[in-house]
């Protein structure tokens, strides 16, 4: 079995069959371009991602493992049809996985799987940051995501009369 | 590189989020929560205001001051699709100056706009919207009313409705027979209209106009009317030699009579353009002989916008282009709707069109039981892709009744074809095209004593083209099984392949044979093997 060594930002290093690695999109990049430009054939390429640190990479490739017979989601998938994708793609596992853990570790989720290219670990994860929205308050949104309202003067007065369209009948 | 994720981690911060996903997230959301998202910060507020992210918005406008409010939204809509079920049915109301606002600062985004509901007077309210939204490409209205309509059509009406696609009008009431003559100009200026709903024209006012006549004389009138006013200028349509007909659908649910739409059938099938009823299906009231016409829904491309699939309970014939299963429209009704008389499917699927699979395993892992038919082009999907949909026992299981098979471009492994074999029990037809990695091991499995493929019991016609079939299977499963009909092109069966077939009762079933003559077998040897097959009507070599 072809393997690839996938090397963190904090120097930890992941040894990956090349087929689980190619359903990232940004590996799968990495490893064609290692082959043309390697004499070796059989030389075993080497990626060093040094936007992700070994935490966050591990969940990625365990996660990639748990869905490696999916079928691959091209990143560019148009979005007015993207509707109900991380319905289509969230099973229990992925429920499981993602619930331990805290908003921080999920932005970097998100960011990682951008960056590596990770169309349904994308999708999953920006499901669970829709759900701390959908529902809540401005002020619980304020709070979840630690944001603080810049609006002056009347500002948000005025946005909020503009919103009234669609909150009142 | 500057890091994408620091060492520690940090805290959520949505404003970091990467653009694409920006759109992943906010392309879930209602718009209830998008515009509570504008209220959080200056910068999120910008985010939800991108076009990109309004555009698939739906404003269901229920009550007049609905739209007031949103006349004074600062929101830059670009592009609204417009459900107005007001309670209010007057026919004046679209005279109002707040809807002429709206649409007016809507005019160039406007794409969709319907009044399913409401009956709407044709005056300068509504040609004021017609004229002014450009980009129109579905109008649906529930009655029209053209009662002393403005006629003839404004100029820039005719402009506007060169855009239009889909055009939907239930009803229409009148007042003179001069009125009807909307639909004439109408329709000239519809150059691009792909479907068109056949209204009915309210038959009320011809009482008042023919109080003497009795029921049978008004119904001759109102045939005649419909007649001259509609179907005359749609068969001219049609039938126009200037410039090609762009109408692929029309839709007959309200049209009752059979006469008239039967001779609109021969023209819209001259024309490429097919008639559908998307609520009766095939009770359409078409003559008999017509009936070949009546093609439900041939593609779903282009009526999505008003079709609602759940509502099709006799609908028992589609046919899914991958063009028609990428709309979210189809996607979100087809795939789960019940469509109870459903017996035929017709899918053609491509790689390039990843919804497509996503579709059909969504909509052919549903439970099934009237599905007899299966028809599916995976065209260049391959691999991972096909898998998702056919490796799945959910697919075998809801299908358990099917007794017809087609697979074009199917590149599935012998456990895909066991998988089918154990639980497609009833197939009578089986045909594969195209099936690269078709081998004798798909059809024999690991005992060549009790092949695999003998457990469909009732198969009578097979079809391979293609594919790695050898002699093996000829000799080892074929003559074990009394098919009518055999069509076989595979390229590595020879002469002593066939041979095997006039073995076994296979030699006995056989009335059709058709296929490819073996580089080693001479004209004589082929006639003289057709000779052993004892009920053969017919044969024919493939080339």
């Amino acid at each position: 079995m072809a393997l690839v060594r996938v090397i963190s930002s904090d120097g930890a290093a992941f040894l990956v069959s090349q087929r689980l690695a190619k359903r990232s999109g940004k590996l799968k990049t990495e490893i064609e371009t290692f082959r043309k430009s390697s004499d070796n054939s059989e030389a075993q390429p080497e990626i060093r991602i040094v936007t992700i640190r070994a935490e966050i990479l591990r969940l990625v490739l365990q996660w990639l493992q748990q869905h490696q017979n999916d079928p691959v989601l091209p990143a560019n998938q148009n979005e007015q049809d993207g509707r109900g994708d991380a319905e289509m793609g969230q099973s229990q596992w992925d429920r499981d996985f993602l619930a331990p853990m805290d908003l921080g570790i999920v932005m970097e989720l998100i960011l990682a799987a951008n960056h590596l290219e990770v169309k349904g670990l994308l999708d999953i994860t920006c499901k669970l940051v829709e759900s701390k929205i959908t529902g809540r308050t401005v002020d619980e949104i304020r709070t979840a995501f630690k944001l603080k309202s810049d609006f002056k003067g009347n500002e948000e007065e005025q946005t909020r009369l503009e919103n009234r369209w669609c909150v009142e009948n | 590189m500057d890091p994408v994720v620091g060492d520690d981690g940090h805290p959520f911060d949505l404003l970091k989020l990467p653009e694409r996903a920006r759109t992943s997230l906010l392309k879930h959301l209602s718009v209830w929560n998008l515009m509570n998202l504008r209220l959080v910060c200056k910068d999120v507020k910008a985010w939800v205001e991108n076009p990109d992210v309004l555009k698939r918005l739906c404003v269901h406008v229920k009550q007049r001051n609905f739209l007031k409010k949103l006349i004074k939204s600062n929101v830059k809509w670009s592009n609204l699709m417009m459900l107005c079920d007001t309670n209010d049915v007057t026919s004046n109301w679209i005279q109002s100056e707040d809807y002429l606002r709206t649409f007016a600062k809507l005019n160039t985004s406007l794409r969709i706009l319907k009044f399913a509901e409401q009956r709407l007077a044709y005056n300068r309210g509504l040609d004021m919207i017609l004229s002014n939204c450009t980009q129109l490409q579905t109008l649906e209205i529930g009655t029209l009313d053209l009662s002393n309509a403005d006629l003839p059509v404004n100029k820039r009406v005719l402009e506007s409705l060169a855009t239009l696609e889909t055009l939907t009008i239930s009803y229409v009431a009148w007042e003179t027979e001069k009125d009807l003559q909307f639909f004439p100009e109408i329709l000239s200026g519809c150059k691009n209209l792909r479907v068109f709903k056949i209204p009915f024209i309210l038959q009320a006012r011809m009482y008042s106009l023919y109080p003497d006549s009795d029921e049978d004389e008004i119904d001759q009138k109102h045939a005649k009317m419909m007649e001259q006013m509609l179907f005359k200028p749609l068969k001219h349509m049609l039938q126009d030699t200037d410039r090609k007909c762009s109408l692929r659908f029309l839709d007959v649910e309200n049209c009752e009579f059979e006469q008239i739409l039967g001779g609109l059938a021969s023209a819209c099938k001259q024309a490429g353009c097919l008639l559908l009823n998307v609520v009766e299906a095939l009770e359409a009231p078409l003559p008999q002989k017509q009936k070949e016409f009546f093609e439900i829904i041939a593609s779903l491309m282009n009526c999505s916008v008003h079709l609602d699939l759940t509502r099709l309970k006799n609908l028992a014939s589609i046919i899914i282009d991958a063009d028609s299963a990428q709309s979210s429209d189809i996607n979100k009704t087809m795939k789960d709707a019940p469509l109870p008389a459903l017996k035929d499917v017709t899918l053609t699927l491509t790689n390039s069109i990843l919804q497509s699979e996503r579709f059909a395993s969504c909509f052919l892992q549903q439970k099934r039981d009237s599905l007899e038919s299966v028809s599916v082009n995976f065209q260049d999907l391959k691999g991972s892709a096909q898998a998702s949909v056919f490796r799945s026992p959910k697919f075998a299981t809801s299908l358990q009744f099917l007794r017809s098979l087609s697979l074009d471009g199917f590149d599935g492994n012998p456990e895909d074809y066991f998988l089918f074999w154990n639980n497609f029990s009833l197939l009578e037809s089986l045909k594969l095209q195209n099936c690269r990695t078709l081998t004798d091991n798909c059809l024999i499995g690991p005992d060549r004593e009790n092949p695999t493929l003998l457990k469909l019991k009732h198969l009578t016609k097979v079809t391979i083209e293609d594919g790695e079939l050898t002699d093996s299977s000829l000799e080892v499963v074929f003559p074990k099984i009394d098919l009518e009909v055999l069509i076989l092109a595979l390229p590595k069966v020879t002469n002593a392949g066939l041979l095997y077939l006039k073995t076994g009762i296979l030699g006995k079933s056989l009335m059709v044979f058709q296929c490819i003559q073996p580089e080693d077998c001479s004209d004589q040897h082929f006639k003289d093997m057709l000779k052993c097959f004892e009920n053969l009507k017919k044969h024919e070599l493939l080339f």
